[in-house]
């Protein structure tokens, strides 16, 4: 039997706290629940949990800082943002923090549900080797030999192009924001050259979807940047 | 008022004829001879020209002739002259005693004169300081009126104001207030001078707004004018800063609506979450019956519907803040408004949308995130109201100054004298109610995102060729 997933939920609202921990429970993970930003760094400490789900508005410390503490203790835990429409730049804002998803309320359990067993999984499986080689879908890239194949025909590819792709395929599943991408890909000035990136992604497309137009491999995350599809 | 002047003046002539014939005994009973004699006569009358006047000096200078005759000229007591140089001494006396009487007399009414015009400047100096001191939280008619009066010194100030119909009284006046007003009315300017009252229409350019008398004043006709304009001038500025602070006052209410909307919106997400994740998490869990499970996904749907129209109030509240920011940026227009239909394909359900295919390539300078909105809600707009499965039609055309945007639909005729409503907040027209759900805010956003950016919205509408919506972005406001 698959082992129960343990999933500390922060989030100072208690009818959300309580739905969240009734539900999830019943779906099979371990709940322990935090009021605020203070508790949760001190459940931390104590038990051992495998993601977390963290509300980005919350009174005291609030949600963006205390994902900073958590990311710094346990760089390995994955934190999920619960956070609401029409605030992307909290969004970026705790991607860079260190969070590793976000998931927009109102929610549906199912969505909440696949991202945290996206997260956990990943961090289980994690430590992408660097050089090893990165399946997902039709596309296999190999980073070793710098070569990308899909459907086992060769793509050509500019450096740069490999770069992004390599960089999304490593964090598949996961948004990644703008900047982090231009800064990783063009280097630390270049967070605002948005247009290079969306230059860059389209070409990247025209190679690697079947339909350019509708992508299923790197999909936009409106206002945030980038995912590549799971695995 | 005429009779006591003639008293006063009998008054002075009877005191000079006195000192008059006072200075003939003393210079009689010292042995003046006839020059020194005419030289203290003269002195008197110049004397009584500078202090009293011409007629006083004339009259009292005949009777210095007279005893100047009698007392002091050959023969003695007689009213008779032998030497002719005599008759010269007094003819020339009579002459300058007249003459420098006028000319005297003259000089102190000048002076006189413009003593009482730099009285009446200061006045009207100091009535203009005390309008501009006035009080704008009370009425003002009331104080300009007792302002008039003290500044002025007068019995009394009569002030119609024609806009609010209210008169204002300070200080007793003889007119009764069908004058005061008939004075508007008439449009008729008048000076009494046996009552001292005056009365003006106040005027704002060439038209009356109300009407001012002033009684029991000394002051002369062009002051009285000055006063008019003054109060005229004062009376607007009242109004016209009472327009701007109750325009003032509506946009505080209209910023604190949308900062209330903006917390109620917020508010409603938490609560929202809770039953979206309780019925979701119901669902998941599939341990329900059939009719369970049927109505728990009946809860979750309207959840979800609640929430959205939340979120499109929250947006409008962000909208409407004065504080608007566009960000704007290079946008290529082409690009953009495929997204939005991507974006809208729920919304847009079986209708099917063209792009002209002539349509020109082109870039706006605005603000995405706006612009993107805007679109989808015309978008949302044009298949609520389209015939079902009709198509919908976009077009962009580059015009010299502005890029348009156009977005139609058929069916749906809006009439004329609704074609400004609709965009009003919550506005919906009368027959739209049973047809579309709808909040009424869409198309308002359209028209708030469109001004930000310098631009317009429209809409054409006939019942053959369907409903255009317009949309404008300035060339021009691009770098």
């Amino acid at each position: 039997m698959e082992q129960r997933s343990n999933v500390l939920v922060v989030e100072d609202d208690a009818g959300i706290r309580q739905s969240l921990f009734e539900t999830l429970n019943a779906l099979g993970f371990v709940i322990g629940e935090a009021g605020n930003g203070e508790e949760a760094l001190v459940r931390l400490r104590m038990i051992d949990y495998d993601a977390v789900l963290l509300d980005i508005n919350m009174p005291g410390m609030g949600g963006i800082e205390t994902c900073r503490r958590i990311h710094q203790s346990h760089p390995r835990l994955p934190i999920i943002m619960l956070t609401v429409r029409d605030e992307e730049d909290d969004k970026v804002e705790a991607l860079d923090a260190g969070a590793d998803d976000y998931v927009t309320k109102p929610f549906q359990i199912r969505e909440l549900t696949a991202r945290l067993r996206a997260a956990i999984r990943r961090s289980r499986t994690s430590a992408v080797e660097p050089e090893s080689l990165i399946i997902i879908g039709d596309v296999m890239l190999n980073p070793g030999r710098h070569r990308v194949e899909k459907l086992g025909q060769e793509l050509h590819l500019t450096p740069k192009e490999f770069e992004m792709l390599r960089y999304l395929m490593e964090h598949a599943g996961r948004p990644v924001p703008h900047n982090r991408l231009l800064t990783s890909i063009w280097g630390p000035e270049y967070g605002n050259e948005r247009e290079y990136l969306r230059v860059l992604i389209n070409q990247l497309r025209k190679k690697i979807e079947d339909d350019p137009a509708r992508p299923t491999y790197i999909l936009t995350e409106s206002h945030i940047g980038y995912r590549f599809r799971e695995a | 008022m005429h009779k006591k002047t003639i008293r006063d003046t009998a008054i002075r002539i009877a005191v000079g004829i006195l000192a008059a014939l006072l200075i003939t005994w003393v210079a009689y009973r010292f042995h003046f001879n006839l020059s020194s004699a005419t030289s203290v006569h003269l002195f008197l009358v110049t004397a009584i020209a500078l202090q009293w006047g011409f007629l006083e000096a004339s009259v009292v200078s005949l009777l210095s002739v007279a005893c100047l005759d009698y007392f002091f000229t050959q023969p003695l007591f007689e009213f008779y002259m032998t030497d002719s140089h005599d008759w010269v001494a007094l003819i020339t006396f009579e002459s300058v005693a007249l003459l420098v009487s006028r000319l005297s007399n003259q000089v102190s009414r000048h002076a006189r004169d413009s003593e009482m015009h730099r009285s009446h400047l200061q006045k009207l100096y100091e009535l203009s300081q005390n309008i501009l001191l006035l009080d704008r939280q009370k009425p003002v008619d009331q104080q300009l009126a007792s302002s008039i009066q003290t500044t002025l010194q007068v019995r009394g100030v009569a002030l119609w104001n024609a806009h609010d119909l209210h008169l204002s009284t300070s200080g007793t006046c003889n007119v009764t207030d069908d004058e005061v007003r008939s004075t508007y009315f008439t449009e008729k300017n008048e000076d009494d001078s046996v009552t001292a009252t005056s009365r003006r229409v106040l005027r704002s350019g060439t038209r009356s707004i109300g009407s001012l008398v002033i009684c029991g004043h000394s002051l002369d006709a062009t002051s009285i004018n000055a006063t008019a304009s003054l109060t005229a001038v004062a009376i607007e500025r009242a109004r016209s800063f009472s327009a701007e602070s109750s325009a003032e006052a509506a946009h505080q209410s209209e910023q604190l609506r949308s900062a209330v909307l903006d917390g109620l919106a917020h508010a409603f997400k938490t609560p929202l979450t809770t039953i979206r994740s309780s019925s979701s998490g119901l669902i998941e869990m599939g341990t329900l019956s059939g009719a369970e499970r049927r109505l728990v996904v009946l809860i979750d749907q309207h959840a979800d519907h609640l929430n959205e129209l939340t979120t499109r109030l929250l947006r409008t509240a962000r909208i409407d803040r004065a504080d608007l920011k566009v960000k704007r940026e290079r946008i290529d227009l082409t690009q953009l408004i495929q997204d939005s239909i991507e974006n809208a394909s729920q919304e847009l359900g079986a209708h099917s949308v063209n792009l002209r295919s002539k349509m020109q390539r082109s870039t706006v300078w605005a603000d995405k995130q706006l612009l993107k909105m805007a679109l989808f809600q015309m978008l949302d707009n044009a298949a609520k109201y389209g015939g079902p499965n009709s198509s919908i039609m976009i077009d962009v055309q580059e015009e010299p100054a502005e890029t348009l945007i156009s977005i139609r639909n058929e069916g749906s005729f809006i009439p004329p004298e609704e074609r400004e409503k609709i965009f009003m907040r919550f506005y919906r027209s009368p027959g739209s109610d049973r047809r579309a759900s709808g909040t009424g805010i869409g198309l308002s956003v359209v028209k708030r995102i469109t001004e930000a950016h310098q631009g317009r919205a429209w809409v054409n509408s006939d019942q053959l060729t369907g409903t255009t919506f317009f949309l404008t972005l300035p060339r021009t406001a691009r770098e």
